[in-house]
């Protein structure tokens, strides 16, 4: 099987401050991956790497066999994809023309939006379930409702790989958990491959096979979740006490931090 | 695709009514309203300078309206104008030195000339400025953009507070703003660049469209973000040099004409600019007509009427429309 990520020695940072140190690690193609860890470990300076808009520092970065360095704009859109945490847009684009955006790179200046185009837009709001909102101003929908307009966009852009910044950070429980079951569907039905970081470690646990344990620039646990998320691990990565168990009644995993002074 | 954020209604009244205003424009003058005799050297001549007037009006409008559109996309501010960046500033300096030095009684082109390299270097210097050791982001063009802009206008201060009587008239009038072209060459000289910046700006929309959702999703999405804004950038500094140049400092119609046009047709680039285009060109026709026939012999600045008239024009739509076009 082809690998979607492979990072060898990855190291990068800003302005002479590193981030990732001497990073190596690779992803298969379809695997649904959870990168989880303490602020300023590095996940979003991963991610930034990972799409091309941070250059490495050292090492390489490929894509489904291909030298992130050295595809073209245009090619880089249709390896790979992103759901931020939030998307503001100061003008009132309806949720069908912000979906639209999405096949950039794809559209004829000369003309309006091609059959199919339009035909690829109105598919990837009905798997993310908002045709229903397609004439709507994206700034008035609610938070969920946003978040499903752009998995709709990167539908419609359609990549291989789909990475998740921190896209269900916003939401309450339930939307959280709508997100999320949308995208493992996504992966089983379509194959795509997601990487996805998160605060939530219980419900990316949930939902991924595979947990990447970011600490200070490097990986600190690469496993299953059971070997990952181990109260012991945990405690030294996010300097606090936190306890890991299996909730008796689902077999889900519980992860929760516990406070250091008494009421 | 149907797109509920325009209303048809307004939208057909903009294409239908758009010639017909420009066409009543010509009727309008200091020399009295109706059609000139068309039988004398002078009706004719009459018609031929309004006809010309018209023209420039609507060049001049529709390359600030769109110049004003991709500002306030690039930036992603609805406060942005084809100014912001300083460029009307390095321009009207450039126009300054032209007038106050004399270059413009000896060459007809020194005026916009030289206000078109005014603006070229504000905007080198200001996007130098913003992207100094990495790319340039949107608040640091603006911030460099306000610093450049006020320097040039101190330039400018200091040459006006030193100016003779006569060119002070001059340069005073000039940066009113004053659709008097003085030779077709130079209205050909304007309308050009602007008429192909249109154009060009029209066949970027699908990522400007990406560009308005920030620069890093535009990059997600397939764009080369800093070629675009770069692009971007350039074209409607050209614009809006060429029209600066043409006609002076007009102002209002590049901040609030765009916002308009979104009321109609919505935020998608491509349909906006050709509503920008047209009502910002058909927009100052009107509004240089009126301010050649309002007062008998009397001839207002273009500008007065610009805000005068389209303020309250303008808050009307933006009350009736506030949620669409524009969320803030």
């Amino acid at each position: 099987m082809t690998a979607a990520i492979t990072c060898q020695n990855l190291s990068a940072g800003y302005l002479g401050v590193p981030v990732l140190r001497d990073v190596s690690f690779s992803i298969a193609a379809g695997e649904m991956v959870g990168v989880l860890g303490p602020n300023g470990a590095g996940k979003t300076t991963l991610f930034r790497v990972l799409t091309g808009l941070l250059e490495p520092r050292a090492g390489e970065v490929t894509l489904f066999g291909r030298r992130l360095a050295s595809v073209s704009a245009a090619e880089r859109a249709s390896l790979v994809g992103v759901v931020p945490q939030e998307l503001e847009t100061p003008m009132a684009f309806a949720v069908a023309e912000i979906v639209m955006m999405g096949r950039t790179v794809s559209l004829n200046r000369w003309r309006p939006p091609s059959a199919s185009d339009a035909q690829q837009v109105e598919q990837a709001m009905r798997e993310a379930d908002v045709l229903h909102l397609r004439d709507r101003p994206f700034p008035e929908l609610s938070g969920g409702e946003k978040q499903r307009v752009l998995i709709a966009m990167v539908l419609a852009q359609d990549p291989k790989l789909i990475l998740l910044d921190e896209a269900t950070s916003h939401l309450d429980l339930s939307h959280r958990l709508e997100i999320l079951e949308l995208v493992e569907r996504l992966n089983r039905e379509r194959g795509v491959t997601v990487l996805m970081s998160s605060h939530d470690l219980a419900l990316t646990a949930e939902f991924s096979r595979r947990l990447l344990l970011v600490d200070a620039g490097q990986i600190a646990a690469d496993g299953p979740p059971d070997s990952v998320l181990q109260s012991e691990t945990l405690r030294t990565v996010f300097r606090c006490d936190v306890r890991a168990k299996r909730d008796p009644e689902t077999g889900a995993l519980v992860v929760f931090p516990v406070r250091t002074r008494k009421r | 695709m149907g797109v509920t954020t325009g209303s048809n209604r307004l939208h057909g009244f903009l294409w239908l009514g758009a010639p017909l205003l420009l066409a009543l424009c010509v009727l309008a003058g200091s020399s009295g309203w109706g059609l000139p005799n068309l039988d004398t050297e002078i009706g004719r001549s009459i018609l031929d300078l309004r006809l010309q007037r018209v023209v420039a009006g609507f060049l001049v409008g529709a390359g600030l309206s769109c110049a004003g559109a991709v500002f306030q996309a690039l930036l992603r501010n609805p406060l942005a104008e084809p100014y912001v960046l300083g460029v009307s500033s390095g321009g009207a300096l450039g126009a300054a030195i032209a007038i106050l030095s004399g270059l413009s009684l000896r060459f007809v082109f020194a005026v916009p000339s030289l206000a078109f390299v005014g603006s070229g270097l504000t905007l080198i210097l200001v996007y130098w400025l913003a992207s100094h050791g990495g790319t340039a982001s949107v608040y640091s063009l603006i911030l460099s953009g306000v610093i450049v802009s006020s320097v040039a206008s101190s330039l400018l201060m200091f040459l006006i507070s030193v100016a003779p009587v006569e060119g002070l008239h001059s340069v005073i009038w000039w940066m009113l703003g004053n659709l008097e072209v003085e030779s077709l060459a130079l209205l050909l000289w304007a309308g050009v660049p602007i008429a192909v910046g249109i154009v060009a700006l029209w066949l970027m929309s699908p990522e400007l469209n990406a560009l308005t959702l920030g620069q890093e999703m535009a990059h997600y999405l397939g764009v080369r973000t800093r070629l675009i804004v770069v692009c971007g950038l350039v074209l409607a500094t050209i614009m809006t040099a060429a029209a600066v140049g043409a006609s002076g400092l007009i102002g209002f119609v590049g901040l609030v004409v765009p916002h308009a046009a979104r009321h109609l047709v919505g935020a998608d680039h491509r349909r906006l600019f050709p509503a920008a285009a047209v009502g910002g060109g058909t927009f100052l026709a009107v509004c240089d007509a009126l301010a050649r026939s309002v007062i008998p012999s009397v001839e207002i600045p273009v500008g007065v009427i610009t805000a005068f008239v389209g303020g309250p024009f303008f808050l009307i739509i933006l009350h009736r429309k506030r949620k669409a076009g524009w969320i803030a």
